[in-house]
C-alpha cells in the first residue's frame, strides 16, 4: 500500500528537460544579465539530477538578488532532492516570507520538516497546505503521519478517519489509526483497526505483530503469541515477531523454548533491543552472569534510556558476587526513572514513512 | 434515597454461580476531602478506613478519617468529623462518635489501630497532613488526644519540614512486649507550593516526582505511655520515600517482624528486622524494590500475607492502570519472586486502578483472595480518557497462585463505581464469612456484607498476648486440617491507609475441625491447640 502515498514528491518536480553535464562556476555572475543564466543552467542541472551543482548555481543568483522567489523555490527543492531537508527549510521559508501564500513552498517547507523529522513543524505547515487542498488525500497522509509522530494522537485520528473513508482500501491507513488509537490507551479500538488492516490486506507486514504487541501490553500473552505466530507465518524474517514472541514465552517462565527464538531474531537483526535484554534475563536464569552482563550491556548500548536493562543488570551484578557494580546500575535507574515512559505500540513499530529518495 | 439504593441492588444482584459475593449496605459517611480546581495533592489521597472492637463488645465497630478545610487543614463544618460507628452485632451501625471524642481536628488521611498500653482497649493513631493524632481508649466508649504526653511530634521535622503522614502500623520491633509506633510518611507538601498540572482545560493531581520525599517514622514505646523517636537508629531516616501503603510480616522466618513500604513511583521501601536495634533496608535485594522489568508504579496500598499456603508471607501491593498489581512469591530463602504474569494478575489488572488491597478468606475455601478497593487518583473531570470511577474486584484464589478477577460477579456493581479510597474488614455479623467496608472519594462509604453461597467452614482466632503484646501482631499461626495447612499472622497493617483489626480467620473448606493449630507468640512462645471444632471464634491467651 505504501507507493500509494509516495507520490507526492515526484509530482512536485515533474518538470524535465535536457541534461547539461557542466557546473555554473565559470558563469560570471557580476550583473543582473547574467542571473537569468545561472538560473537556467541550475535548471538544467537539477533536471539532469546533478541537484548539488544545481544547488550552488541558485547560490549564486541569491548572492546577486536574494529577493527572488522562484530561485529560492529551486535552490530549496535542490536542496530537498538531494535529501538535505533540513538544507531546504531555509529557501523555502524564505519563500514563505516573499509570498506568503506559497502553496507550493508551504507543502514542501512541511515535508522538509518531515524528512528532518521534527514532525511538530511538519504538521503546521502540512496542515495549512492540506486545507488548502481538502482533496489531496497524500497530504493528508503526511499531514496524518506528523501528526502521530509528535505524538498529537487525538487529531492525527481524526486525519486517520478521513483517509480511511477517502481511501477505503489503504490497509496501512488502518494500521496507522491503531497506531493513533494506541497512543490515546485505547487498545480494543486499536486491536479493531488492526483487524480491519488484516482483512484488507491479510499479508499486510506487522498487522499481526501490532496485534500481538497491544495483546502483549495488555498482558494478554496468550493472543500476543497467537498474534507473534500468525506474523511470522506470514513473515518468517520478522526479527521483531521472533523477540517478541520470546518476550512471552520468558514471561510464563519457559526459559528454554524462549532461547533459540531469541537467538533466531539475534541473527536476522542483531538490533533488536529486546532479544538481548531476554537474552539476558535466560542467561541469569542459567546463571551465565558474565554473558548476561555482556547481553544487558547490548540492550543497554542499544537503549540506555530505558530502567529495565540496568535494573537486570544491577541485579546479575549482584548474584555475581559485584555489588559495587550493582549500585552503580542502580543509581543509573534511578536517575532515569523520572523521565523514562513506556513504549507506545508508535515507538515499537511505527517508523513515519521515509519520504522518496531522490538520489 | 432508599429507593435509589434499591435500584442499584436489583440491577447489581450478583449472579449465584459466583463462588464470592457480596451485597452492599448502606452506611452515612461520605468521605469529604475538599477537592477543589487546584487539585492539591492530599485532596485525593483520603480515606483510611479501620475496623476494630471498640469497646470489647465482641462486635467489629469501625471508624473512618476525614479531610478538612484544604487551605487551613481545619475541620472546619461537620462534614469534615472522622465518624466512629458502632456495630449493633448484625452488621448495622450507628454513629457514636461525638460521645467518643474521636471527630478529629485537622486533615486526616489514615488510621492504624493497636492497644499500645496493653490496657485491653483499643486505641488509635490517626494520621494527617501536617499533624498527627494518638487516641487512648479510655475503656468507657471515650478516646483521648494523648499525642503531646506520648512525646510523638506535634510540630514539622527539622530537617523535611511539616510531615504528611498516610497511616502507619502498629508493630512490636524489638519484641519487648509493647507495640511500637511507625509512621508511613507520604510526600514533601505545601500547598502554597503545589505545582500545577494541566490537563486540558482543567488542572489534574500532579505526578509524585514534583514533590520532594520523606522518610518513615518509628517510635518505640517506653512502656509508661511514651515514645521515644529511633526512626534515625533504626535506619528509617536514610532511606526517604513516598509512602503510601505498609505492610508488616516477618518474611524469613526469623522471630522479627519486618516491614515493606510501597513507594509512590519510586523503588519501594523492604526494611529486614536484624532483631538488634535496627533495620537494613534491602528491598533490593529481596527483589522487591521495583517490579521485574524495572519500571516504577503508583506504589498504593499493600498486604503482606502467605497467600500460597507454603508458611511465607508473600506481597501484594496495587497501583494505577497499566502498572499491574504486583504480586511477589516469597521464595523462603530470603528474597521473592514476581509472579504477576504467572499469576493471571497482570492481565486482569492491567486496564484497573486500585487503592487498597486486602488478602483474606473470603470463601473460606482455605487459600487467601485478594480484594481490592479500586478508582483512579485523578479527578473526575479526567474521566473522558481513564477509567476513573471504578467498581471494586475480589481477585478469588484459585489455588497454586492463580487468580480470578470477580467484579459484577461479586456482587460490586451493585452501586455506581467510585474513587474508592481506603479499605477494612472483619466479621460484622458473626455468620462466618469476612464482610468489607471501603471509603469513596466524595461519595458514600461502602459496607459490603459477605454473602457467598458455599457451606465451607471457617475459624476465627482473636489472640490475647501475655508476655507478648497483648493484640498479639506479629504472632504466626499454622492450622492444619484434613484438607490443608495454612498460615497467616496477627497485624492490622492491611491496606491503604487503613487498618482491620478483628480476629484472624481461616476459612476450613469441608473441614469441621482443625486437627492443629500452632501459634508462634512474638514472644518466641509455641503453642498448640488440638482438634478444634470449625465455626467458632477462638479466644486464646498466651501461656505465661
Amino acid at each position: 500500500m505504501r507507493p500509494l502515498w509516495l507520490g507526492l514528491g515526484a509530482l512536485l518536480f515533474a518538470a524535465a528537460g535536457h541534461a547539461q553535464s557542466s557546473g555554473c562556476d565559470a558563469l560570471p555572475a557580476s550583473k543582473p544579465a547574467d542571473i537569468n543564466a545561472l538560473a537556467n543552467r541550475g535548471l538544467e542541472l537539477s533536471r539532469a539530477k546533478k541537484y548539488d551543482a544545481a544547488a550552488a548555481c541558485y547560490r549564486r543568483v541569491l548572492s546577486i538578488d536574494p529577493k527572488i522567489p522562484q530561485i529560492q523555490l529551486n535552490l530549496g527543492l535542490a536542496e530537498f532532492k538531494s535529501g538535505r531537508f533540513e538544507k531546504a527549510v531555509e529557501p523555502f521559508e524564505a519563500v514563505l516570507k516573499l509570498d506568503p501564500g506559497n502553496l507550493q513552498a508551504r507543502t514542501l517547507l512541511g515535508m522538509s520538516f518531515y524528512g528532518s523529522r521534527d514532525f511538530k513543524q511538519a504538521a503546521t505547515n502540512l496542515e495549512i497546505a492540506s486545507a488548502a487542498e481538502p482533496g489531496n488525500a497524500q497530504l493528508h497522509y503526511y499531514f496524518a503521519q506528523s501528526l502521530l509522530a509528535s505524538q498529537q494522537y487525538q487529531p492525527s485520528l481524526k486525519e486517520f478517519e478521513w483517509l480511511a473513508q477517502h481511501v477505503p482500501d489503504a490497509a496501512s491507513t488502518h494500521m496507522l489509526m491503531a497506531q493513533a488509537l494506541d497512543g490515546l490507551s485505547r487498545p480494543e479500538e486499536a486491536i479493531l483497526e488492526l483487524q480491519k488492516a488484516a482483512e484488507k490486506s491479510p499479508n499486510e507486514p506487522n498487522v499481526h505483530f501490532a496485534m500481538g504487541y497491544i495483546y502483549w501490553s495488555q498482558q494478554k500473552d496468550d493472543d500476543a503469541e497467537r498474534e507473534f505466530r500468525l506474523e511470522l507465518d506470514h513473515d518468517p524474517g520478522s526479527a521483531q515477531a521472533w523477540a517478541w514472541l520470546a518476550d512471552v514465552l520468558i514471561r510464563r517462565n519457559d526459559f528454554e523454548k524462549a532461547r533459540p527464538l531469541i537467538e533466531k531474531a539475534l541473527k536476522l537483526d542483531k538490533t533488536v533491543r529486546i532479544a538481548h535484554l531476554d537474552l539476558g534475563i535466560v542467561l541469569a536464569e542459567a546463571k551465565q552472569y558474565d554473558e548476561a552482563i555482556a547481553a544487558f550491556r547490548e540492550a543497554i548500548r542499544l537503549d540506555g534510556s530505558k530502567t529495565d536493562a540496568h535494573f537486570r543488570l544491577a541485579r546479575v551484578y549482584r548474584e555475581a558476587g559485584k555489588p559495587a557494580e550493582a549500585a552503580a546500575e542502580l543509581a543509573i535507574v534511578r536517575q532515569l526513572r523520572e523521565q523514562t515512559k513506556q513504549d507506545s505500540l508508535q515507538k515499537v513499530t511505527g517508523k513515519p514513512a521515509e519520504l522518496p529518495a531522490s538520489k | 434515597m432508599l429507593a435509589a439504593a434499591a435500584v442499584w441492588l436489583s440491577a447489581g444482584a450478583a449472579p449465584s454461580e459466583s463462588p464470592i459475593q457480596f451485597v452492599y449496605q448502606p452506611i452515612d459517611f461520605r468521605l469529604e476531602s475538599c477537592e477543589t480546581p487546584q487539585r492539591h495533592a492530599p485532596e485525593t489521597m483520603e480515606g483510611g478506613v479501620a475496623v476494630f472492637d471498640y469497646n470489647n463488645d465482641g462486635k467489629l465497630d469501625i471508624f473512618f478519617t476525614n479531610g478538612a478545610n484544604i487551605d487551613t487543614l481545619v475541620k472546619d463544618s461537620p462534614k469534615y468529623s472522622n465518624r466512629l460507628f458502632e456495630n449493633d452485632g448484625s452488621g448495622h451501625f450507628r454513629d457514636v462518635t461525638a460521645k467518643a471524642g474521636l471527630a478529629g481536628t485537622g486533615y486526616d488521611t489514615g488510621v492504624a489501630v493497636g492497644d499500645y498500653d496493653n490496657d485491653g482497649y483499643e486505641d488509635i493513631f490517626v494520621g494527617g497532613v501536617y499533624r498527627n493524632t494518638l487516641y487512648h481508649n479510655n475503656g468507657n466508649g471515650t478516646f483521648s488526644d494523648v499525642t503531646r504526653q506520648a512525646g510523638l511530634p506535634t510540630g514539622p521535622d527539622p530537617q523535611f519540614g511539616p510531615l504528611w503522614s498516610v497511616g502507619g502500623a502498629w508493630v512490636d520491633v524489638n519484641n519487648d512486649g509493647l507495640l511500637d509506633l511507625l509512621i508511613v510518611n507520604y510526600l514533601k507538601w505545601d500547598g502554597k507550593k503545589e505545582p500545577v498540572c494541566k490537563d486540558g482545560d482543567h488542572n489534574e493531581y500532579c505526578h509524585p516526582k514534583l514533590y520532594g520525599a520523606t522518610p518513615s517514622q518509628l517510635f518505640l514505646n517506653n512502656g509508661n505511655g511514651t515514645f521515644t523517636d529511633v526512626s534515625a537508629a533504626y535506619g528509617f531516616r536514610a532511606h526517604p520515600g513516598k509512602g503510601m501503603g505498609v505492610g508488616v510480616a516477618d518474611y524469613d522466618l526469623d522471630g522479627h517482624m519486618d516491614i515493606f513500604i510501597a513507594n509512590d513511583k519510586m523503588f519501594n521501601s523492604l526494611y529486614h528486622n536484624t532483631g538488634k536495634g535496627k533495620f537494613d533496608e534491602v528491598a533490593f535485594d529481596a527483589n522487591v524494590a521495583l517490579r521485574e522489568d524495572g519500571t516504577y508504579i503508583s506504589g498504593m496500598g499493600v498486604d503482606f500475607r502467605d497467600l500460597d499456603n507454603d508458611g511465607y508471607p508473600d506481597l501484594c501491593f496495587v497501583a494505577l492502570d497499566h502498572e499491574t498489581f504486583p504480586i511477589f512469591k516469597n521464595t523462603g530463602k530470603g528474597d521473592f519472586v514476581e509472579v504477576t504474569t504467572q499469576s493471571k494478575m497482570g492481565q486482569m489488572s492491567d486496564p484497573m486502578s486500585g487503592y487498597s488491597p486486602m488478602i483474606a478468606d473470603f470463601d473460606n475455601d482455605g487459600w487467601k483472595d485478594i480484594f481490592v478497593s479500586r478508582g483512579h487518583v485523578q479527578s473526575l473531570l479526567a474521566s473522558t480518557h481513564l477509567l476513573v470511577a471504578q467498581n471494586n474486584t475480589v481477585f478469588r484464589n484459585l489455588g497454586g497462585m492463580k487468580f480470578a478477577a470477580l467484579t459484577g460477579e461479586a456482587g460490586f456493581a451493585a452501586v455506581p463505581p467510585s474513587r474508592h479510597r481506603g479499605s477494612a474488614m472483619g466479621d460484622f455479623d458473626g455468620d462466618g464469612r469476612l464482610d468489607i467496608v471501603v471509603s469513596a472519594l466524595a461519595a458514600p462509604a461502602e459496607v459490603w456484607m459477605n454473602r457467598s453461597p458455599n457451606a465451607n467452614r471457617w475459624l476465627e482466632l482473636r489472640l490475647e498476648g501475655t508476655r507478648s503484646n497483648r493484640d498479639a501482631i506479629g504472632a504466626r499461626i499454622k492450622v492444619v486440617s484434613k484438607s490443608l495447612t495454612q498460615y497467616n499472622h496477627v497485624t492490622t497493617a492491611v491496606g491503604y491507609a487503613s487498618s482491620s483489626a478483628g480476629p484472624v480467620h481461616f476459612g476450613l473448606g469441608p473441614d469441621a475441625v482443625a486437627d492443629l493449630i500452632e501459634i508462634r507468640w512474638p514472644s518466641g512462645t509455641v503453642q498448640t491447640l488440638k482438634d478444634v471444632p470449625a465455626n467458632q471464634l477462638l479466644k486464646v491467651r498466651e501461656p505465661q
